[in-house]
């Protein structure tokens, strides 16, 4: 038996956009060009302004490989919109409906047996290891 | 200050951060993969105080996205002590009191159902496709013979088998796909509607910014808009159908929500699903609608 859903799956082209030109900063909380201090994001409109003024000439590699990338990476994420990236460990939002049923009943959570929504997470876990999603 | 709860790997909000260091506005943000790198003090005394990288007062929180840390010494141990600094973080949402939040958790989770967000969408006044869910194949096999039907994810499509990773579209099924081996686990089937084109709706508070695709255009994307990177452009609704939009977010007890319509051939809005943490920055950089301001405006309650 096979479940019909997954007549349905298409493989998808799992390479990862190449993000090595960019690093997280702290001082400004977001991603930055790597031994600059400029945005990621930045790039994006001094590229477009490069393009527009230059006709298409002059353009930026770094610049316009990362804009098609966080362009990507921004519309791509849509095919997983859910809020808990880690979708190997969806216990975070079990974690949340234990807690509200746990509120509504009064009852004491018991920590040796799991959670109902636990079990179907372990069978679908084992049968299909789903991978991290870091772009959303 | 605005508390930001997300990860260093969210562009989105390294698209709003950067608006937000030009207009000298306040945030911390907060990343969750790297929750176990913070300092932390949580006193409960007469009442719970909570100190988290030595912040403590906040007026807002933009709830994005959650990623268990990577504790890479404690690797055999990473989901038990990894969902011990969820707890914590938990703990420090519930605590705070804020203005604006944009959105509880507690709902977005909730609203992530697509099995509730329609009923919510049914009862706020939406049109929806008739839609079942079922393990029996007799009731299936009347559904697909009574209209041309689709199947889709309860859930994400998205998931990994081995080295290789999947995705499950909006598929047409038709009665000859269904086997007597096939196991009905649980999927979503439901009426096609014969579009005109599509719309994705983003709420921010009660600011409605539409926008619509021509999925028709393309073979490809006649039953699934995700299948390729087509152009979205400004569209305005009729006022019906953006107070439905915004009672639909305030039933569902969220501040924002991506929403996605069908106009069909035959003229009438169709509700599909509600992404209570959608994507938009695609859609602003489309169009040019300004959400990242809507969005800021609100939690800063400008």
């Amino acid at each position: 038996m096979r479940p019909l859903i997954l007549k349905y799956a298409e493989q998808i082209d799992a390479e990862e956009l190449d993000m090595s030109s960019i690093i997280y900063d702290e001082e400004f909380q977001l991603s930055v060009i790597k031994g600059t201090k400029t945005p990621a994001f930045d790039s994006i409109s001094s590229f477009t302004k490069t393009f527009t003024k230059a006709d298409g000439e002059g353009t930026d590699d770094t610049a316009s490989g990362l804009q098609g990338h966080l362009h990507t990476i921004t519309y791509s994420a849509i095919n997983s919109e859910v809020s808990d990236s880690d979708e190997t460990r969806p216990e975070l939002s079990v974690v949340l409906f234990t807690k509200t049923q746990t509120f509504t009943t009064s009852e004491e959570t018991d920590e040796d047996s799991p959670p109902p929504m636990s079990l179907s997470t372990k069978t679908n876990t084992r049968d299909y290891k789903e991978e991290t999603d870091c772009t959303n | 200050m605005l508390l930001i709860i997300s990860h260093t790997e969210d562009y989105t909000v390294d698209y709003v951060a950067n608006i937000l260091n030009k207009s000298s506005l306040p945030f911390f943000r907060l990343n969750t993969d790297l929750l176990h790198e913070y300092d932390y003090v949580v006193e409960v005394n007469s009442r719970i105080h909570f100190e988290l990288s030595r912040h403590r007062e906040f007026q807002s929180i933009w709830f994005r996205r959650v990623k268990l840390p990577q504790l890479r010494d404690l690797t055999d141990v990473q989901n038990y002590i990894g969902l011990d600094y969820q707890s914590l973080l938990f703990g420090y949402i519930c605590s705070l009191q804020v203005e604006r939040i944009i959105s509880d958790p507690y709902s977005i989770y909730r609203a992530e159902n697509k099995i509730f967000q329609l009923k919510t969408a049914l009862n706020v006044g939406f049109k929806v496709p008739k839609t079942v869910l079922t393990n029996s194949k007799e009731v299936l096999r009347k559904f697909i013979d009574h209209q041309p039907s689709i199947i889709k994810p309860i859930r994400s499509g998205k998931f990994t088998h081995g080295n290789d990773s999947f995705l499950i579209y909006t598929n047409r099924i038709e009665a000859n796909h269904l086997l007597e081996d096939d196991l009905l686990t649980p999927a979503i089937y439901q009426q096609e509607i014969i579009k005109e084109y599509e719309i994705r709706v983003t709420v921010v508070g009660e600011k409605v910014f539409a926008s619509k695709v021509n999925s028709q255009s393309d073979e490809e994307t006649v039953l699934d808009w995700r299948r390729k990177h087509l152009k979205f452009e400004a569209y305005t609704l009729p006022f019906n159908i953006t107070d439905l939009c915004i009672k639909l977010i305030k039933e569902l007890q969220l501040s924002f929500g991506a929403i996605d319509l069908i106009y069909s051939t035959t003229g009438e809005y169709y509700f599909l699903e509600i992404n209570p943490n959608g994507q938009w920055v695609w859609i602003e950089l489309d169009t040019g609608q300004k959400i990242s301001q809507a969005l800021i405006n609100y939690l800063y309650n400008v």
